[in-house]
């Protein structure tokens, strides 16, 4: 039987967690007993019910998985048509990450206003002024709060050091 | 000691006092409501501030900041799903669900009233347990304080969803928290185990970028997704009339408050566990209250006894934790350590003189926690309508800063991009385990409790070798946690013969 993580895309968790539970008790072989005591009482048990989980994952149906999401102790996420949903998953994402480069590149006061300002005009399509008045504050809220008040340490980034 | 009762409750009301402690509320208020600063880190820098006051003084103003502190934190994870502080995080599941469908003020009244009941019940334990939890607290060794870590693992994971193969899900993301606490240097041998090479790493993971990522980033992606404002399009009018709705919600489920805050109590009597344990514990029995299956499925989608439960364990720790730092000196939880520097730097020594020479001041500990929560409250319940409002304002327009919070949040943690960098690996894991329905509460108890349950088996172990294992109180506990196990499987079974008999 072929299955493929396209189809059944919940299988990369549990093949992930198989992935770091084997690794995790690989590791061990290394370490004195004393510490390698608890990570393999957690890691064997959790390797077990790893394989478990991705078995269950391959035989059981569509409907079962469904079942068990919905059902789940936690949000679940908006019900939005997945052509619409994973573009803007993805675009999300992005920004994520990309703010984070320009944090690495020009460090937190100057990614944050920059950040914030490109969001609202780009990802939001807010007008000049709304986009100028909460990039101010975005920056003034941070610069007040974590600049002045509690002075922590910011890196001025790779590019300005 | 009727008479320090009364001495203490008017010590603190001098004016003096009380405007220390109004100074240290507001302080708490906004470290409460800014997700990543902690009450502990601030409690470290305001002891600067006490060299000159005098000791009620001093409590007054550490204590009335930091009791506040894990009110105004469910705040923040209420409006906008990101913990408030470290303790806030299960307030998240329910409070922010609550919002989400128009509920905010509703949540928002009953995580402050179940807070302001478990501060109360918090403080009474502290002022009538002082002359009885000695015999109580000796009662409990490593072997039963690893057990009680293993039980509240246990139920926290079979509790996060229905059937067998929700279980497996939940002791997976349990296993893999406790995975993810061995990060770092061991606390036996010294070894360093899945550090990468990182001298980041050493330290082992910080709980505070690892709570932001993992509840924040997948709330944000789901309301980018959206595009709607957190509330959707529930009219601003319904969402502003929840707040007494909130308030009647805390007594309607008066008993479960009281379990919750009476929990809250002994996890932070008993040492290491702390706030973030009593939450997750508190959420676990709010869950295993649920009388059919139906019912359980309400809780992670808005339901009020998930925002009560963790609201009154994370107040009424505040007391527990007390108990045993000013009775033997010995700290329920890093903030409780730090107390203990105030405590030196007042020229005071816990411990029997506390509860003999200094009895007053011990009782001015417990009006200042009960006092400085009714004030919170009380100026926090004025402005809740406005505060609920926020859930209105476009998704759009709120991302950059939720963003923005997000990140300074987690840098906050140890001022270091790889608190930036733990938070985006673990809001990505988030987002997975949100999308295919693997439940997140049991691997956050699991790396809050990974390093407190290995240090109680070693001891245990080398202590006792196996025979810790036949200990009474063990024995005990190893029933509870097959009982919190096989109890879903069982009402399951029950209510399906109940079904049975029900049809014709």
């Amino acid at each position: 039987m072929r299955v493929s993580v396209r189809r059944k895309p919940h299988l990369l968790l549990s093949l992930g967690v198989i992935v770091v539970g084997a690794w995790a008790l690989l590791s061990t072989g290394a370490w004195p007993a004393k510490a390698a005591l608890f990570p393999r009482v957690v890691a064997i048990p959790l390797l077990i019910l790893a394989v478990a989980e991705f078995v269950l994952s391959l035989t059981q149906g569509e409907q079962t998985e469904v079942r068990t999401v919905t059902q789940g102790v936690d949000f679940q996420l908006s019900e939005v048509d997945p052509r619409v949903a994973l573009p803007r998953t993805a675009s999300i994402f992005a920004w994520i990450l990309g703010f984070f480069v320009a944090i690495i590149l020009i460090g937190f006061p100057r990614a944050i206003p920059l950040f914030v300002f490109l969001y609202l005009k780009i990802e939001a399509k807010e007008r000049w002024p709304l986009s100028l008045i909460l990039t101010v504050a975005a920056w003034g809220l941070f610069y007040l709060l974590f600049v002045r008040l509690l002075p922590l340490p910011f890196s001025p980034g790779r590019l300005f050091l | 000691m009727l008479d320090a009762l009364v001495s203490g409750l008017f010590q603190v009301l001098q004016w003096h006092t009380l405007s220390y402690m109004l100074i240290g509320i507001f302080v708490g208020f906004w470290v409460g409501l800014l997700p990543g600063i902690g009450g502990g880190t601030t409690l470290a820098l305001m002891l600067a501030f006490i060299y000159q006051m005098a000791p009620v003084q001093a409590f007054a103003f550490l204590l009335g900041m930091h009791s506040v502190t894990a009110t105004t934190g469910d705040i923040t994870s209420i409006l906008f799903g990101i913990p408030g502080e470290g303790s806030a995080a299960a307030t998240v599941l329910d409070g922010h669900a609550m919002a989400k469908k128009g509920e905010a003020g509703r949540a928002l009244g009953a995580a402050l009233m179940s807070s302001l009941v478990g501060a109360i019940i918090g403080a009474a334990a502290l002022a009538l347990a002082i002359p009885v939890v000695r015999p109580l607290v000796l009662t409990f060794g490593s072997p039963e304080l690893f057990m009680m870590a293993v039980v509240g693992i246990a139920s926290i994971s079979s509790l996060t969803g229905r059937g067998s193969r929700a279980m497996l899900r939940g002791f997976l993301a349990g296993g893999l928290g406790l995975l993810f606490a061995m990060v770092g240097q061991d606390p036996q041998a010294g070894i360093l185990r899945f550090h990468f090479g990182q001298l980041y790493l050493w330290d082992g993971l910080k709980l505070v970028p690892v709570l932001v990522g993992f509840f924040a980033i997948p709330e944000i992606v789901d309301l980018a997704v959206r595009r709607t404002a957190i509330a959707g399009n529930v009219p601003v009018g319904r969402l502003t009339h929840g707040v007494v709705e909130g308030i009647k919600d805390t007594f309607r489920h008066r008993w479960l408050t009281l379990r919750c805050s009476l929990i809250g109590t002994w996890i932070g009597i008993l040492p290491g566990l702390g706030g973030a344990v009593a939450q997750w514990m508190a959420y676990a029995h709010a869950v295993q209250g649920a009388r059919t299956a139906e019912d359980r499925e309400r809780f992670g989608k808005g339901d009020v006894r998930g925002v009560l439960g963790p609201g009154a364990a994370n107040n009424s720790k505040e007391g527990g934790d007390l108990i045993p730092t000013v009775a033997f000196g010995v700290p329920g939880s890093s903030a409780m350590a730090i107390l203990l520097g105030g405590f030196l730097i007042l020229g005071l020594a816990p411990g029997p003189d506390m509860l003999t020479k200094h009895l007053a001041i011990t009782y001015s500990m417990v009006w200042t926690i009960v006092v400085a929560n009714i004030i919170t409250v009380g100026a926090s319940l004025a402005f809740l309508n406005h505060l609920a409002k926020l859930t209105t304002i476009r998704g759009p327009l709120l991302i950059p800063f939720l963003i923005l919070l997000t990140f300074v949040g987690a840098y906050t943690a140890s001022n270091n991009m790889g608190d930036v960098i733990v938070a985006l690996i673990f809001g990505g894991l988030g987002y997975l385990m949100v999308r295919f329905g693997w439940p997140r509460a049991p691997l956050v108890l699991g790396l809050v409790l990974g390093n407190i349950v290995e240090s109680y088996l070693w001891v245990s172990t080398a202590r006792y070798g196996a025979a810790w294992l036949t200990r009474p109180g063990v024995l005990v506990l190893i029933a509870l946690a097959c009982v919190v196990v096989a109890w879903p499987f069982f009402q399951e079974r029950r209510i399906r013969a109940r079904a049975v008999r029900a049809s014709p």
